[in-house]
């Protein structure tokens, strides 16, 4: 993984996990006590609306009981119950009974219907809505009860009336305690829902109703119309408040709708009391108190990204800067500066990187400098020394002819070693002129058939009566990638080398082989000439170092170094394998690709 | 010594944990047997399903929601009961479906049940169906007419047809009798099922079916003055299921059967009023959705009126209906009521009650 990367997911990891931490604590938190506010306020609501139920029906019974103990009414009920309606008392009994007593009181609310019924057939005799008159109520349970005291018949759907229904019945007594008539009232239902939708409007799905044993509604629900004695339900909620549980509950409710609920048992009345809300809404502050933290959990996120991203890019961007320095100076461009503006320790590192690149230029220039004066020494010493040379080897010339006579044997063979040393000393300039020119000249890459090349130096290097001598076995090699003069020498060296050193044996074998191994081509050149002693392998290839004497073999000991700065300016490398007398094997390698 | 202590403790606690997972799982199978067993308790029932015919007192139609819905719901499959509906219709009687074998169950009205009792026809009463009589009188709203007694000197439909003894009829008659009006008096002409003299105004008063007739008025634009016999002391159950005495001797565990999964089916409707409209759409003669989804809510406070079971009869009720046809001279012999009706089928079906 990048170090940017790295960094950035470092930091964003520190941001998000405590901030998921904090919001699931918060979330958490939230709701539980959302949970429990809504809980105690459901509960409460629900107590308060039982009571009020309670008290409605209580301050309605006591009204209608009394009504029923005025003596005016019970005198006119007295009338209605005993005479027959021809009677010219009854009419205004009744009409008495109804304007001031019953029609006064359906005023005040409360009731939508007062009604006297006559205690033996348990007809309606009078009331205040004239088309119930005449009626037979024997079978209704607010009469039944109601003949010996107040009851109230629980929430019921009345066909006639075509809606639900509730009615108290309390007896109308004489002074005697005999029951003259039963006196009824039909409740104002309306009032019932409103205790029920009380300040359920305040809350959105806040809804309380009641339901009987049967499982029907008894009022309409907030969402629901014609539910009242038309609808059953079987909520949770309410199965668990019809076994006579009090309780507090998480259940779908009539619509599907998952909510909340508190639910009381109105033993009385036989009626379960219930108030729900939707946990959409009750839990809509956790989920926004959740959107907002997700919120901000993104805005972090982003922030604490694109932070990561500048500060990652701060820190990486000057050790790209060095790095493509670096490569920079690896290509060679030694004046280029990595120059940070960075304070820091990685400031203080490119800072660093550009005094020990600048150091190494120096170092480098001065290197150059005196390498060249050193090839140019080279070059103009050797070049130089050849005059006196010359000028030895001449007047050894003139000595051996204009003095030949007054020069004895001995003198002669000395001339002839002056002579010979004169020679060996030309060589080894020339040897180190080509070994500087290799340093100095241009490379000129192109593709070099090895093959051809090793045959025909080969050929080059030796007389018709050499290659009888020698079994020169030349397999075909691998082309190579260098410069074909530099290469040639390379060749030219070796294989002069190995044509020098197996010239005493009477069947030499020179070997050349060639194979390619990953990236990069060894070529192997093997004879089985003199050979050398492994003990010093190591001072083959350095500037006039020889291993056998001049006697033996001639040579300015330069070859081989000059092979080897040829094989190093490629790329390659160069080592060799011998054994005293059995032969010797020299293998070098040149890059694939070409230096 | 400790060390065989040790070993001791620890063998006899791994044998209790042993004992102790044994106990789990006796206890898991012993109450989950009858857990998973009560899932579906009829389907063990031996043998094949018993196929019974059941009677109905009228064409498919929203009146006979109950038993569709029972059907539909597999509570008779659950029973392991095969129901064959046969519709009902003009001339035919469905009480003498059941004498006759061509039907085990019938849906019929309680007074024709009554008198073929008197008539020495052992028909036997096993469930209410309507509490309530069906069973209206309707006057237009601008008569005047609201109670029995604004009858007298009007024109009322209420006389009977070549159709035999209708319920329309015998509660009209039961009606007039119990508030001794004069029939005298009143104009009593033909019932006529379109109540076309009652649109005209030739007819002041026509008696109706609830679930019918008044859906019709009020789909006419009209809201005829409602009275009700039972507001009158007049109370009448409208449909009731009735076999034949043999079948409850020989059969009362089919008839049993029968009548749990019949009254699970009309609990339905209220418990899920929108489905069962959905399948009474599927049986009934008048495909129109908003008449049968009228004719059901019509329905429904005479079926079920929140304060009793569906289904439950009262002796009280049944003496009283007895009484009333005596009245009317309609019975061929006094009988002891009590025997035209049992409860015994009615004692568990207690599904509304209070837990």
């Amino acid at each position: 993984m990048k170090l940017r990367t790295r960094i950035t997911l470092i930091l964003l990891l520190l941001a998000i996990v405590p901030l998921i931490g904090v919001t699931w604590l918060a979330y958490h938190n939230g709701k539980n006590t959302i949970e429990k506010q809504t809980i105690n306020h459901l509960d409460s609501t629900n107590l308060l609306k039982g009571s009020e139920f309670h008290r409605w029906i209580n301050d309605n019974k006591r009204s209608l009981q009394e009504l029923a103990q005025r003596p005016l009414v019970k005198e006119y009920a007295g009338i209605l119950a005993t005479h027959d309606a021809s009677a010219p008392k009854y009419f205004s009994a009744k009409q008495d009974l109804l304007v001031h007593h019953l029609g006064v009181r359906l005023q005040y609310g409360g009731f939508t219907e007062l009604f006297v019924i006559c205690p033996g057939h348990g007809i309606i005799l009078a009331s205040t809505n004239s088309r119930q008159e005449g009626k037979y109520r024997d079978n209704r349970r607010y009469f039944t009860e109601g003949k010996s005291h107040t009851y109230v018949q629980s929430v019921y759907y009345s066909a006639t009336l075509e809606q639900s229904t509730m009615v108290i019945g309390t007896p109308i007594r004489n002074e005697t305690g005999n029951l003259i008539a039963v006196l009824a009232g039909r409740l104002n239902l309306t009032e019932l829902s409103n205790i029920m939708e009380q300040g359920c409007s305040l809350r959105s799905t806040e809804d309380t109703y009641l339901v009987n044993t049967f499982n029907f509604f008894v009022t309409e629900p907030r969402f629901g119309q014609n539910y009242a004695l038309r609808k059953v339900v079987r909520t949770q909620g309410v199965e668990d408040c019809l076994s006579g549980r009090d309780d507090v509950g998480f259940y779908k409710d009539y619509r599907g709708v998952p909510v909340i609920g508190a639910y009381k048992w109105l033993a009385d009345y036989d009626l379960a009391l219930v108030t729900e809300m939707d946990q959409s809404e009750a839990y809509a502050p956790v989920y926004r108190l959740a959107e907002q933290i997700g919120g901000i959990t993104l805005t972090v996120i982003f922030l604490i990204g694109g932070l990561g991203l500048f500060l990652s890019h701060s820190i990486t961007q000057p050790i790209h800067q060095l790095v493509a320095g670096a490569q920079e100076i690896g290509r060679g461009n030694l004046d280029f500066q990595v120059r940070t503006a960075a304070k820091d320790e990685i400031g203080a590192l490119s800072r660093a990187f550009d005094e020990m690149a600048e150091k190494l230029r120096y170092n480098i220039l001065q290197l150059e400098a005196s390498n060249k004066e050193l090839e140019a020494f080279a070059y103009s010493v050797s070049h130089d020394l050849r005059a006196p040379l010359r000028a030895i080897d001449g007047y050894v010339d003139i000595l051996k002819e204009d003095y030949h006579d007054r020069i004895d044997d001995e003198g002669r063979r000395i001339m002839g070693v002056v002579q010979r040393e004169a020679e060996r000393m030309g060589q080894l300039i020339d040897g180190l002129l080509t070994y500087s020119r290799l340093s100095r000249v241009e490379m000129s890459v192109s593709r070099i058939d090895m093959t051809t090349l090793a045959r025909s130096v080969y050929h080059e290097l030796t007389t018709p009566e050499d290659r009888e001598r020698i079994d020169f076995q030349g397999d075909s090699l691998p082309p190579a990638m260098g410069d074909p003069t530099l290469i040639r020498q390379i060749w030219v060296n070796l294989i002069a080398n190995a044509v020098k050193f197996s010239a005493d044996r009477n069947r030499a074998v020179i070997k050349i082989s060639g194979k390619t191994k990953e990236n990069e081509l060894i070529y192997t050149i093997e004879d089985n000439g003199a050979g050398f002693d492994m003990q010093y392998v190591d001072k083959l290839f350095h500037v006039f170092q020889r291993l056998h004497s001049s006697r033996e073999f001639d040579g300015t000991g330069i070859g081989l170094a000059n092979v080897q700065r040829a094989i190093l300016r490629h790329g390659g490398r160069i080592w060799a394998h011998g054994e005293p007398d059995k032969g010797a094997t020299f293998y070098f390698t040149l890059p694939r690709k070409g230096g | 010594m400790t060390t065989s202590n040790e070993k001791e403790r620890i063998l006899r606690q791994e044998l209790s944990r042993k004992i102790r997972i044994c106990i789990c799982l006796c206890l898991i199978y012993v109450l989950g047997f009858p857990l998973f067993g009560c899932e579906e308790p009829r389907t063990s029932k031996p043998g094949p399903m018993e196929e019974v015919r059941l009677q109905l007192k009228w064409v498919h139609q929203a009146q006979f929601a109950g038993f569709y819905i029972a059907q539909a719901q597999g509570y008779y499959e659950q029973e392991n009961i095969k129901v064959n509906f046969l519709e009902g219709g003009k001339g035919i009687d469905p009480a003498q479906q059941l004498i006759s074998g061509k039907a085990d169950f019938a849906v019929m009205g309680p007074e024709s049940l009554i008198i073929k009792r008197s008539e020495g026809v052992p028909l036997v009463a096993v469930a209410a169906i309507y509490r309530r009589s069906a069973v209206v009188l309707a006057a237009r709203q601008d008569s005047g007419i609201e109670r029995p007694r604004d009858f007298l000197g009007k024109t009322v439909a209420a006389g009977g047809d070549k159709s035999g003894i209708r319920d329309l009829q015998v509660l009209f008659n039961a009606l007039m009798k119990k508030l001794q009006v004069d029939i005298s008096q009143i104009d009593i002409v033909a019932y006529d099922p379109t109540y076309e003299g009652f649109f005209k105004g030739d007819v002041d008063v026509t008696p109706l079916y609830y679930t019918g007739g008044v859906i019709k008025m009020r789909d006419q634009g009209l809201t005829p003055n409602l009275i009700w016999p039972s507001d009158y002391g007049t109370r009448f159950y409208s449909d009731i299921l009735a076999v034949t005495a043999a079948m409850v001797q020989e059969k009362p565990d089919l008839v049993a059967r029968f009548v749990r999964a019949s009254l699970k089916g009309w609990q339905d409707i209220v418990g899920n009023f929108d489905q069962a409209v959905r399948i009474v759409l599927k049986y009934a003669r008048i495909k129109d959705p908003e008449l049968q989804k009228a004719m059901m809510e019509a329905m429904l406070p005479l079926v079920h009126t929140g304060r009793d079971n569906i289904g439950t009869m009262k002796p009280e009720i049944w003496q009283h209906m007895y009484d009333i046809l005596r009245e009317q001279g309609l019975l061929a012999h006094a009988f002891d009521v009590r025997h035209a009706y049992t409860l015994e089928f009615l004692k568990e079906t207690d599904t509304g009650s209070r837990k």
